[in-house]
């Protein structure tokens, strides 16, 4: 007998869709394929739809702790969303951080709809941020002015789309240009910026201080208000 | 350490609920007798929300109740995460720490589900040896709870009741009886609820788990989204005439709905609990 063995095998029953497809087909040939013989009499009498039922409740589970993290993309993503990264991934991870990382990644791979990568890169970034203490912008006042890096409780989310309008409406089309996305750890939330246009050549104006780019960028309504939010916190020197 | 400790030596704290924000202005205002606490939810929690939480529980009784401790792994426990809910149980000051009679992890990978162990001589031997590892790490008394099992293994070589009364001989752990787990166990697998508690060593059933429950397609789900069925309570009262609980505790996790049902049947509760003092 090897616990570990039949512990890994019940494993895959539990998480993968395609094991537990073929012990549906043949439990003995299955069990047999990766156990000795008394370990495998064992596993093969289980009852296959009480598996089935389990392997779903895992399943079920499983989208539901991603989902708590990216609402607004599984929104998007519409049912059935969960079957191609499962079946790519059939293990989660009990660090919801990481496991909404990897869901992004896998987004990423799949590059069918450009707006719910965006939307996950987002979602993620601000629940990331919950994790840090609250933006004190008095901590920040003597950083050496080399250091370009975003404030501890800032997140800096540069996107080729329009972000706003799929928060808005996730499941609809972005409606403008993109541009980049200021977060900022409150006490209580995270505080989302917006300020639209050029987010590479904002991004790089912000961490050269490049005053003159600045102002340009601040002279729409929605980039004064967000860079006179953040630079006056002193977030970004 | 646990071998020496007696059910009765244990405060006996009352009935109350798991830990939730939904609930927390009831918890700040000591609605209830017992809290428990997933230490999960602080060990995962960002560093404001899990201070939120321990300062809200600290005040009151509080025992911490995982699900992460894989007691059942032919692995060993997991004992990171140990290190963290010894940190956390500290913290609330926990009478006793308690977790599931399962696996959840398998060579390394996180499984998210309370599987149930094969009632094996192997896999006695193995959970003997991590509830030992699980005790020295933790320092404090421990309680394993049944599982509902959605699915059992032929030709075991113990009954649940059996592997339970052994482990408990062999390392001293205490029994956290989930009543509507042995239901559910009853209503799935056929195992008959009377049959069970006889089988159980009712002087070591410290603390009890009462839930609500959902059927689908034939078959009772552990939802604890739903009142306590009066079978359940039934079970209840005879479980107290025989062992010294020292805490029960209704599981509601979701459709709360009105805060005084849940209320309501966290007294019914602390009313059994006195009447079989």
């Amino acid at each position: 007998m090897s616990l570990a063995q039949l512990q890994e095998a019940i494993a895959a029953l539990v998480c993968d869709e395609e094991s537990l497809q073929a012990y549906e087909v043949d439990p003995d040939a299955w069990s047999r394929s990766r156990l000795g013989a008394s370990d495998a009499c064992l596993l093969a009498r289980l009852d296959a739809s009480s598996l089935r039922l389990f392997h779903e409740i895992h399943a079920r589970d499983r989208a539901y702790f991603i989902e708590a993290v990216l609402p607004l993309t599984i929104q998007r993503l519409g049912a059935d969303w969960s079957r191609a990264y499962f079946a790519k991934r059939p293990y989660g991870d009990d660090d919801v951080r990481a496991e909404a990382a990897r869901f992004v990644e896998h987004l990423a791979d799949d590059a069918r709809d450009e707006g719910a990568f965006e939307l996950a890169r987002y979602e993620l970034a601000k629940f990331r941020l919950l994790d840090e203490p609250a933006f004190e912008p008095r901590t920040f006042e003597g950083r050496a002015p080399e250091r370009h890096a975003p404030a501890p409780g800032i997140a800096i989310l540069p996107t080729p789309i329009h972000l706003p309008s799929l928060v808005e409406d996730p499941l609809g089309a972005p409606t403008g240009p993109g541009g980049v996305v200021l977060l900022r750890r409150d006490s209580e939330e995270v505080a989302s910026a917006w300020i639209e246009g050029l987010p590479a050549q904002l991004l790089r104006a912000v961490e050269a201080k490049n005053e003159a780019r600045l102002r340009e960028i601040a002279s729409t309504k929605e980039g004064r208000s967000a860079l006179l939010q953040i630079l006056a916190d002193g977030a970004i020197r | 350490m646990s071998l020496l400790i007696r059910a009765t030596d244990l405060p006996r704290l009352g009935a109350g609920v798991g830990y939730r924000a939904e609930l927390a202005s009831l918890v700040r205002g000591g609605a209830f007798g017992v809290l428990e606490l997933m230490p999960e939810h602080v060990l995962d929690a960002p560093p404001a929300d899990a201070r939120t939480i321990l300062h809200d529980v600290s005040p009151h009784p509080t025992i911490t109740h995982a699900v992460s401790m894989s007691i059942g792994s032919a692995e060993g426990p997991n004992k990171a995460f140990l290190e963290g809910m010894r940190r956390v149980s500290d913290q609330v000051n926990a009478p006793w720490v308690s977790d599931h009679l399962c696996f959840t992890r398998a060579q390394g990978r996180d499984l998210g589900q309370l599987v149930p162990i094969p009632y094996t001589h192997e896999a006695l031997d193995v959970v003997i040896r991590n509830v030992r590892d699980a005790q020295r790490i933790l320092g404090r008394p421990l309680a394993f709870e049944n599982v509902t099992r959605y699915f059992a293994y032929k030709n075991e070589d113990y009954t649940e009741p059996e592997f339970i009364t052994r482990l408990v001989r062999e390392t001293g752990c205490f029994v956290l009886l989930d009543v509507t787990n042995a239901h559910n166990n009853q209503a799935n697998l056929g195992w008959d609820v009377d049959d069970y508690l006889r089988g159980l060593p009712m002087d070591r059933v410290i603390h009890l788990h009462l839930a609500g429950v959902h059927e689908h397609e034939g078959r009772v789900l552990d939802t604890h989204a739903a009142p306590v069925p009066e079978s359940v309570w039934r079970t209840t009262e005879r479980v107290l005439e025989e062992a010294p609980v020292r805490a029960i505790v209704i599981e509601r996790d979701d459709e709360l709905g009105e805060l005084a049902q849940l209320q309501g049947e966290v007294a019914r509760a602390q009313r059994l609990m006195e009447a079989f003092a």
